[in-house]
């Protein structure tokens, strides 16, 4: 038995044990020491006060407020977008019995993982230009444009989990099910779906975050640095992660700077948030059926 | 995965339509109980050369046999013999399974008559409302103790709530489960002893009124108590609803089988009724060692 | 009814299926649909010349593909063995609470937003560089390459402990009665065991940094050179893409984005069927 190896190992062990934690305990320490004195509601709403900022009522120039909002109506219509075709493509994987196209398709979900998010901002750029070759010849960045993206972007996911979650059920379901005289629908609608519920959720909040906390496709597809409350999903918007990547080499004084800082902290938590939320769904789905645990 | 069957065939050579007389094309083996009693009525499933392939592999060869209304048919052999491919022929769960094709008739008495379980039912789901299945571990559903009773008789058969309801403590008293479970009805299901999941999973068969049951190794994963009650159980079924079952305990098959049928290999070997004598238990045991060195 | 609405379900569920086929077939088609009259039409080769220069009119994104794997390959050979590392210390070699807590680092880590390392790499990590290295402000290949290896670090340590827990479930015993320690159980039975799985945790990291567009357009200084020394300014394919849209400057210069695009799109494919060759192989050993 090689010594040597075994020592190797451990050298790379404890070395990656300390500079990772260390790099991440850095990075967040700068952001916590020197945001986290701007946590405020002047953050947020820039003097106005709170209800009317939140109702639009008076506009906000100096807060973060509008780009939380453009950040939420972005989610919110991203995921009304992907949730139809990513929950039913990663249905059709787990139950379909066409072995070759469910290969084609399995690949085809593969390839759009795997696309860069400034490619996909650039589709829908092309998309864009298209648009205003033929049909529509005054469209301009928007709203919808960067949800459409965005909802490309997070549907692998969507489908992977969901994918995922029926399949980890035991087979013995299926056959239960069919046993009782229960169609193939009735099947999935009465005992798969709510058997698997979990796992979709969490896969909905993972999707949830990594459309949140994207810059990439939204530079290219409507956000913009200041555009007040969203007016509309024809109309450009500002979002959270732009607001970041544009404070950090556009800022005019320490307070801004300062507010820079908190925006980012705001934008982690939301993101862990959405991450801890679907964690536990997914583990408690894991536990049910398989009894798998960590530390095992 | 559910998949249905890619490709459904039947024996082109024969007729279509579902055959009410005794099955004079079939071969040999197990053909009726014996000819004074062959009466049609008193057949409740028959198989005529019957053959099951899964894929390229030949898991069922010239299966031709009956089953018996009051009685329980009870089916032994070495695992890999086919026994529960044989069993899952009857409500066509066969075709859940990747790449099965069937040939050969398969009928079932249902409101009277011999039908054609292939021909008569486009949809199989349609068959298995009729046919209850009960498995070797309790697959209850992970709800509570009255939406496993309650949901295939809502989905499936589609009645009405009061319909329902007496359907259910019918069905829970027959098992014999009523009285242990009638205050918590809405407990979850996985909260009950494994004897108790089992005799709930037959419940939930017997409120779907069956025109037969079928019982894959009902007593396997359960203890002696258990299983007895479940025998029990059985032997007063038997009366109103024709049983066949697969048993992996030979002590059992002795004691339940009305008609006893050995497979080996996919193939029926032997074939025993009560009324003629059943074989004893050493006898069996040899007969079962030697299905092993004939492939 | 209850046939219909099998029939009904499986319709729906088909064209789910069908729409996301598409959506793919349309976002390679489109892409190379607007690239080819580069090719085609007078700019030619030129593109993937070695000169970025639009006021002479040279539009050579050579140097961003070189760029582009550089920054990666660079990312890749620090955040793989780190992940390593991780993830054998999770898996024996570390107590295990400490293994535990990292494993939640390692899940947290994959919600951090790259615009959030960013921001604080510019930051915190900037200063040190310009400091540290005494020439260069700072922005640069080697400051984008930690980052970046930070960003990529998460999903390889993941993908490559999904392995080795499967690997080390089923080995442990034989491990043990061989007189194997725990540590040398991973080391000598698990790891090899698990090659192509920690090939393929490569591949992936490789993809995902070869991707990444803020850490690069942030971090990298995006000037438009051959990437030579560790303290160069250079611009990735992707930073390429990210500021010539946003700079809107002459339409000529969009021609070299769709190409960059393409190169991208191509580079994905390739990395998509390593992993299916090395996770088809047999997924252990």
């Amino acid at each position: 038995m090689s010594r040597p190896a075994t020592y190797f190992v451990r050298t790379a062990v404890w070395g990656a044990a300390l500079i990772v934690p260390l790099a991440l305990a850095a990075l967040t320490g700068v952001l916590v020491t020197r945001g986290a004195g701007a946590l405020d509601a002047n953050l947020f709403f820039g003097g106005v006060p709170a209800l009317q900022a939140m109702t639009g009522r008076i506009p906000v120039w100096d807060g973060i407020w509008p780009a939380c909002a453009g950040t939420l109506s972005l989610l919110g219509l991203t995921m009304l977008l992907a949730l139809g075709p990513g929950i039913g493509c990663g249905i059709y994987l787990a139950t379909s019995t066409a072995s070759r196209a469910k290969a084609v398709l399995g690949f085809a979900v593969d390839l759009l993982a795997g696309i860069p998010s400034i490619v996909m901002g650039l589709f829908g750029f092309t998309m864009l230009l298209m648009l205003r070759r033929t049909i529509a010849p005054n469209a301009g960045a928007s709203l919808l444009l960067a949800a459409c993206c965005l909802a490309l972007l997070v549907l692998p996911v969507l489908v992977s989990t969901t994918r995922a979650a029926l399949e980890s059920l035991p087979r013995q379901l299926h056959l239960t099910g069919a046993a009782m005289g229960l169609g193939k629908w009735q099947t999935l609608r009465h005992i798969l779906l709510p058997s698997s519920a979990r796992g979709i959720l969490g896969g909905i909040l993972l999707a949830a975050g990594r459309a949140a906390e994207d810059t990439a496709v939204i530079m290219l597809t409507g956000a913009v640095a200041n555009a007040g409350l969203p007016a509309g999903i024809f109309s450009r918007f500002e979002a959270l992660p732009f607001t970041i990547f544009y404070r950090s080499s556009q800022y005019r004084d320490a307070l801004e700077l300062e507010q820079g800082f908190a925006t980012t902290l705001v934008l982690l938590v939301l993101s862990l948030s959405l991450l801890a939320g679907a964690s536990k769904l997914q583990r408690t789905l894991e536990q049910r059926w398989q009894g798998i645990r960590d530390d095992d | 995965m559910m998949t249905d069957t890619m490709h459904t065939e039947h024996d082109s050579g024969a007729t279509a339509s579902p055959d009410m007389t005794s099955g004079t094309a079939c071969s040999a083996e197990c053909g009726s109980l014996s000819d004074d009693s062959a009466l049609p009525q008193s057949v409740a499933a028959r198989l005529c050369d019957l053959n099951v392939f899964f894929g390229k592999r030949q898991v069922l060869n010239d299966i031709s046999f009956e089953a018996h209304n009051h009685a329980v048919t009870v089916l032994i052999g070495r695992s890999g013999s086919g026994k529960s491919t044989l069993l899952r022929t009857f409500n066509r769960l066969n075709e859940c399974f990747a790449g099965c094709r069937t040939t050969g008739h398969a009928q079932v008495l249902l409101e009277g008559t011999l039908t054609d379980i292939h021909t008569s039912f486009p949809e199989p789901a349609a068959l298995r409302t009729r046919v209850g299945m009960v498995f070797q571990t309790p697959d209850v559903l992970p709800v509570s103790i009255r939406r496993n009773m309650t949901l295939p008789l809502q989905h499936a058969l589609g009645l009405t709530p009061p319909v329902i309801a007496v359907r259910v403590e019918r069905a829970l008293r027959d098992a014999g489960l009523w009285d242990e479970v009638c205050d918590r009805l809405d407990a979850p299901a996985e909260t009950l002893s494994g004897g108790q999941q089992q005799r709930l999973c037959l419940a939930r068969s017997l409120a779907m009124r069956p025109a037969m049951l079928l019982l894959d190794e009902p007593t396997a994963s359960l203890d002696n108590v258990s299983s007895r009650t479940i025998e029990a159980l059985l032997g007063q079924l038997k009366d109103r609803y024709p049983v066949i079952m697969v048993s992996h305990s030979l002590g059992q098959a002795l004691r339940l089988a009305d008609r006893l049928v050995l497979m080996g290999s996919g193939r029926i070997l032997r074939c025993w009724d009560r009324q003629n004598g059943l074989p004893d238990m050493e006898t069996l045991e040899l007969m079962l060692e030697e299905t092993a060195c004939c492939e | 009814m209850r046939f219909d609405r099998n029939r009904i379900a499986d319709v729906t569920f088909g064209a789910s299926a069908l729409v996301t086929g598409l959506a793919v077939a349309a976002i390679f088609g489109f892409l190379f649909l607007f690239a080819l009259p580069v090719f085609t039409g007078g700019q030619g080769l030129s593109i993937l010349s070695g000169v970025w220069n639009p006021g002479r009119g040279q539009f050579g994104i050579l140097p961003m593909l070189a760029a582009s794997l550089c920054v990666a390959l660079s990312a890749l050979a620090l955040g793989w063995p780190l992940a390593l590392g991780l993830c054998c210390g999770i898996r024996g070699f570390l107590p295990r609470p400490i293994g535990r807590l990292l494993l939640m680092l390692l899940r947290g880590m994959t919600a951090f937003p790259t615009v959030v390392y960013g921001f604080a790499a510019i930051f915190l990590l900037v200063p040190i560089m310009r400091e540290g290295l005494g020439r260069g402000s700072g922005l640069s290949w080697a400051t984008a390459g930690l980052v970046l290896s930070l960003v990529i670090l998460p999903t390889m340590a993941l993908v490559m402990d999904a392995g080795m827990r499967q690997t080390e479930r089923r080995l442990r015993l034989t491990g043990a009665a061989l007189g194997f320690t725990r540590e040398q159980t991973l080391t000598h039975l698990v790891l090899p065991a698990c090659r192509k799985n920690l090939l393929a945790a490569a591949a992936l990291g490789f993809g995902r940094a070869i991707g990444d567009t803020l850490i690069p357009l942030m971090l990298a200084g995006n000037a438009p050179q051959w990437p030579s020394a560790a303290w160069d300014s250079i611009r990735t394919l992707t930073a390429h893409i990210g500021l010539v849209l946003a700079t809107d400057s002459n339409s000529a210069a969009y021609g070299s984005v769709f190409v960059a695009g393409c190169l991208l799109l191509l580079v994905n494919v390739t990395v998509q069927l390593c992993l299916r060759s090395l996770l088809r192989t047999g997924e252990t050993a």
